[in-house]
């Protein structure tokens, strides 16, 4: 199976474990969209958004002295993104409804970032 | 983490056509009148700082130590630009100077607008203090102007490349990433919306 077809099934089997979930993507860490599912938007914006987050995510972590960075969220009035270090080369992002439940986005998107990491280290 | 002053240099130069940047034979021609030019270094000086003291913005990044003391920055680069040679050295330093004036607050406007009275400066003293005939003044000012040209890119785009890696080492973002914004953000304007005004009856 190629790449890209990998990454979109890990998308998908996401989205289906979380039906709260209105947008996941999987970009490069220099914001390059590589696999994506979404409602609405601009995935080359939120490519690159995501990216940027996982950078100075990474910094702040060096910085303080956390140790590797995992992820990171912005929350506001009408929903979430959450972003998730996949591996060295990738990041994981997720857009969630208001009121969704955390836990489970937790527990299905680090898992998920997990495979990602391994399928694009596999290259 | 600065930019690598090698790199930004040889982009530059690969950006920049052939005809014109300063050249081998601009060198030779500059050579030769040097002693005559380093008669006007009081004179350039002199207005050079004059101008940069006079202007609030310019005068709050000369604001420390002795006004001799920072004339000495313009005396040094005249003396080595006589001097020549216009080795990597040379360029190299150009470039730095981008990376130092960032440090100090001296933005593009201000360099840029004394380059182009100090050009002005120049035309005028050669025709007048050193009298030199017309076409030797008319060429000379050619070298002088394509000198401008290759300074001027070299100090710009190590300005603004000092700039990106420094957000890019700080931030985390990699210059690749600063990139694909501003990409991703200028794909979504629409140039036309912007610095032009509707055409008036008289079409003026
Ligand atoms: C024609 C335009 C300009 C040229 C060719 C030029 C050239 C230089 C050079 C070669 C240096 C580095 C000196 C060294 O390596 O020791 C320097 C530093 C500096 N420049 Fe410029 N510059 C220009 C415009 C300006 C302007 C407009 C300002 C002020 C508003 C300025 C303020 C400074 C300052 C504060 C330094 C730090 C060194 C010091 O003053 O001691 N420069 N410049």
């Amino acid at each position: 199976m190629a790449v890209a077809e990998e990454l979109n099934s890990v998308l998908g089997r996401l989205r289906a474990a979380v039906p709260e979930l209105s947008a996941a993507l999987v970009a490069t860490t220099d914001g390059l969209p590589i696999a994506h599912s979404l409602n609405a938007g601009d995935a080359n914006r939120l490519a690159a958004m995501a990216a940027t987050a996982l950078g100075l995510g990474r910094r702040i972590c060096e910085t303080y002295g956390g140790g590797e960075f995992r992820e990171t969220s912005v929350s506001g009035s009408e929903g979430q993104m959450y972003i998730y270090s996949a591996g060295s080369k990738a990041v994981l992002g997720v857009v969630a409804r208001l009121g969704a439940n955390v836990g489970l986005i937790h527990l299905e998107a680090r898992d998920a970032a997990s495979q990602v990491s391994q399928i694009l280290e596999r290259r | 983490m600065a930019a690598h002053l090698a790199a930004v240099t040889e982009a530059v130069f690969s950006q920049l056509p052939p005809s014109v940047r300063f050249s081998s034979e601009d060198e030779a021609f500059l050579a030769g009148h040097a002693p005559e030019l380093a008669r006007l270094e009081d004179h350039l000086v002199q207005g050079f700082y004059d101008i940069l003291f006079a202007h609030a913005a310019t005068a709050r990044v000369l604001s420390s130590g002795e006004r001799a003391e920072r004339e000495m920055a313009l005396r040094r680069w005249w003396r080595r630009t006589l001097q020549g040679p216009f080795d990597t050295h040379y360029w190299e330093w150009q470039a730095a100077v981008g990376l130092i004036h960032v440090r100090v607050g001296v933005s593009n406007p201000m360099m840029i607008g004394m380059w182009g009275w100090t050009l002005n400066a120049l035309q005028e003293a050669l025709a007048g203090k050193l009298s030199l005939p017309p076409q030797e003044a008319g060429r000379l000012m050619e070298v002088f102007h394509r000198l401008a040209a290759t300074v001027q890119a070299l100090t710009a785009e190590s300005y603004l490349q000092n700039y990106l890696a420094v957000l890019a080492n700080s931030t985390g973002i990699t210059a690749e990433l600063i990139h694909r914004l501003v990409a991703v953000e200028l794909a979504a304007l629409d140039p036309s919306a912007h610095g032009q005004k509707a055409p008036t009856a008289s079409g003026v």
